[in-house]
């Protein structure tokens, strides 16, 4: 893992430097304020089922699914479609390194942006509603660790693939899948029996596992696990891709 | 080397690292599951929440991990027809919410699984595993044993209005009992149902306590004097009881007497209802022998009864433990539109009993007070006599009136002359007939100490228990035949609310500042940092 905190320093630049990323933000966050208010009129003012929406409705996995992609679609695609990535791992800097810099780069991004939350809470709080920041804090930490798993997925087919778009076009397909397919599968699949079915959905069902505890404000070691597991392993299978592609030529 | 022996070699080397690919990804995932698997097997959790409403109620912990295998609940919810959609969803969801606050807390010992509405075919499979059926029904198995749960009647309390009549007929079909009193109806008058409280992690608590227990009690059921016969199909008139008791974990067998076989002493609940002759000497003796050793004893005796007087019917065996019962039938005029009270007609020995009548300090009643809840009486006898006599052999039994008639009931007698003599005219005669107490329709006889004998619980009439009244008086034979067993009847888990924090959008300028703070304040202060970072950017 040499030359990760390089790797994270310069990605973290790429992406706050760039416009792209305060653009993003800008508009996430007009986004987020959108739904803010309709959720707080639409409860009579209920503060903190407005936060739980924000970070777990529809309106959050509409973002979650297309964003990660985008943000990730370039790193490590479009550094191998211009030669870069040979030049990168010429340094003394290890494939993994490489990999996992970038991907904690992508989930610092998306940390901050679901932090605006925060943000609306204090405004809350100013207002005399303070929201139950206990709440507040589990539904980020699961915004954060979903954002981890999807970018996770949006390196895989980076590094799969040569070309950005195709990489975002990918995962964006894996993140629909986990999230709307999967819930389907215990009812679609005929002739298994429904136990193994339903064995094999626990394990990939992010839907359940963020909203059973994140955001309920419960922390759970095995949940947190559940998105690093799949994370790491998604992650390792990124960074067996760029090492083939080395040896490979 | 040549072209085609270095091509091979190229696809012979592509293939290996193809096969390479294969092998990390299969081991990658595996490794994935495996961690998830471990972490499900030991894991901590912490409840962050301001109210702690994650955090188990201290005694839901006791019982889950005392559970000697993993319990399972399996969830049939079907959605009701209009107008009832919202209130099913409103009871399903708020249930639903509880089971999976309890099941994430404690999944190693905990699994739910939600047979979805359009899943016909595994739903009937499961039920058919479980040996149950219906909708709308909870089912919490532990190894071999099982509990069911209603979701209208166990979990959520409903107060459904004043339906209108096909509205009854639909809520009926979907075996929804207690939807109405007939008392006080009003047909054509429609009020909308709405959800009153919801006990889903106490009902959870009472169904994992029954299922955890390795012990299956046994009810005896005696047979052969002209008892209902609940083990010869549905419709049997006490068939919903013999469920009801199934479902509470009991094994149930009849019992045709000393003549066939000895009563069995292992029976923990032994149950006389309704014979339409008296029994053998020799039964009695064993009914007694039995009580006396320990035995609880079920006694309701049927409405021939209340004419024919038999030598040793089911009002002897009672009145062997101090439950006499008294002649005659309790009536409760009938309250027409306009207020005037109805007497005369055999509707009068129809009435419910509201939480008034109801003893306020006994583990059968009490929670039927606390919930509003009503039972239902149909041409019952009144019991008297005092709470605490020396009943032979030197045992104290005290007496507890468990359920009394309403105000206003009255003892109605048969007539004594006339042309109607010997029959009843459901009318009330002062000074002839009582009127000014509360008469005990349900009795229990016990020994306060503890030695001496058990219990044996009377009935006024065994219609109480038959299907026709099951639905509304289910909950109070549920926690008496639990009560008779020595079993926890009813748990008080306490609901914890999650902390609710309101803006008043009406008054003061909350939305206002809200407004604009998050319209402006915010995304000026991301646009400006873009363009300080954008400035930076230039002038490097």
């Amino acid at each position: 893992m040499k030359g990760f905190f390089t790797i994270l320093r310069r990605e973290l630049a790429g992406l706050f430097f760039s416009p792209l990323a305060w653009v993003l933000l800008f508009l996430t966050l007009f986004y987020q304020a959108f739904f803010f208010l309709y959720f707080i009129e639409g409860t009579g003012g209920e503060v903190n089922i407005a936060v739980t929406w924000i970070l777990g409705g529809s309106s959050f996995w509409f973002l979650v699914l297309f964003l990660p992609p985008l943000v990730t679609m370039r790193m490590i695609s479009e550094e191998t479609r211009s030669g870069m990535l040979e030049f990168l791992l010429t340094a003394p800097v290890g494939e993994a390194a490489v990999v996992v810099g970038k991907a904690c780069a992508a989930t610092a991004f998306f940390s901050l942006l679901w932090s605006s939350t925060f943000l609306f809470g204090l405004v809350c709080q100013f207002l005399g509603a303070a929201p139950d920041w206990g709440v507040v804090l589990g539904a980020w930490l699961g915004a954060c660790a979903v954002s981890a798993l999807f970018c996770s997925i949006g390196l895989l087919w980076s590094a799969l693939t040569a070309t950005p778009l195709l990489a975002a076009f990918l995962a964006l397909l894996t993140n629909l899948s986990l999230v709307f397919l999967v819930p389907l599968l215990e009812r679609s699949l005929l002739g298994i029996p429904r136990e193994t079915v339903h064995a094999v959905v626990e394990k990939i069902d992010v839907v359940a596992h963020l909203q059973s505890s994140f955001l309920r404000g419960v922390i759970d070691s095995g949940h947190v696990l559940f998105f690093l597991a799949w994370s790491a392993a998604l992650l390792f299978l990124a960074v067996r891709a760029i090492e083939s592609r080395r040896w490979l030529g | 080397m040549s072209r085609h022996s270095a091509h091979r070699a190229s696809r012979g080397r592509r293939l290996a690292r193809g096969l390479e690919a294969l092998l990390a990804a299969v081991l990658a995932v595996g490794a994935a599951i495996l961690v998830i698997d471990l972490s499900d097997w030991k894991y901590a959790r912490h409840d962050f929440s301001r109210s702690g409403h994650n955090t188990l109620d201290p005694e839901l912990m006791a019982i889950l991990d005392r559970l000697p295998e993993k319990a399972r609940v399996d969830l049939f919810l079907r959605p009701l027809k209009a107008p009832f959609e919202r209130v099913h969803a409103e009871a399903s969801g708020r249930f639903l919410d509880e089971l999976q606050r309890i099941a994430g807390a404690r999944r190693d010992v905990l699994d739910v699984v939600n047979h979805a509405a359009n899943d016909l075919e595994g739903s009937l499979e499961r039920q058919r595993e479980l040996g149950v059926e219906g909708t709308n029904i909870i089912v919490v198995s532990c190894g071999d044993r099982h509990v069911s749960l209603r979701l209208y009647g166990d979990v959520v309390n409903v107060d459904w209005g004043n339906p209108l009549r096909e509205h009854i007929r639909y809520l009926q079909g979907e075996r929804i009992s207690g939807v109405y009193d007939p008392r006080t109806y009003l047909p054509g008058e429609f009020v909308p149902a709405q959800v009153s409280s919801v006990r889903g992690a106490a009902a959870l608590a009472e169904a994992l306590l029954r299922v955890g227990s390795e012990d299956r009690p046994r009810a005896v059921f005696v047979q052969g004097h002209g008892e209902d016969d609940p083990f010869s199909g549905t419709g049997t008139g006490l068939s919903e009881f013999k469920a009801m008791l199934e479902a509470e974990g009991f094994e149930t067998a009849p019992w045709m007497g000393e003549r066939d076989e000895p009563l069995p002493a292992d029976a923990t609940l032994v149950l006389l209802i309704g014979p339409k002759q008296s029994l053998p000497p020799e039964d009695i003796a064993a009914l007694e022998t039995y009580v006396s050793q320990g035995g609880q004893l079920l006694v309701a005796p049927s409405v021939d009864e209340m004419d024919r007087n038999f030598e040793r019917g089911a009002r002897a065996v009672l009145e062997g433990y101090g439950l006499k019962l008294q002649q005659g039938i309790v009536c409760l005029a009938l309250r027409t539109r306009g207020g005037a009270s109805l007497e005369g007609t055999e509707k009068v020995t129809r009435f419910q009993v509201d939480e008034t009548g109801l003893n306020s300090s006994h583990p059968t009643t009490t929670p039927l007070r606390a919930d509003g809840r009503s039972v239902e009486f149909l041409l019952t006898a009144a019991f008297s006599g005092s709470d605490l006599q020396t009943v032979g052999n030197g045992v104290t039994r005290m007496r507890l009136p468990l359920i009394s008639a309403p105000s206003g009931a009255w003892l109605d007698l048969p007539l004594v002359s006339g042309p109607g003599a010997g029959r009843y005219d459901y009318v009330y005669e002062a000074g002839r007939e009582t009127r000014s107490v509360r008469l005990p329709l349900v009795k229990s006889s016990e020994n306060p100490v503890g030695a001496g004998g058990g219990r044996v619980l009377g009935f006024g009439s065994a219609l109480f228990l038959q299907d026709d009244l099951f639905g509304t008086n289910r909950d109070f034979l549920r926690n008496a035949v639990n009560w008779m067993a020595h079993r926890e009847t009813r748990l008080r888990i306490a609901a914890r609310n999650a902390f609710a924090s309101r803006l008043d959008l009406r008054e003061g300028n909350a939305l206002t500042v809200l407004n604009y703070s998050l319209w402006l304040g915010l995304p000026l202060v991301c646009a400006l940092i873009a363009v300080a970072v954008a400035l930076k950017r230039r002038r490097a």
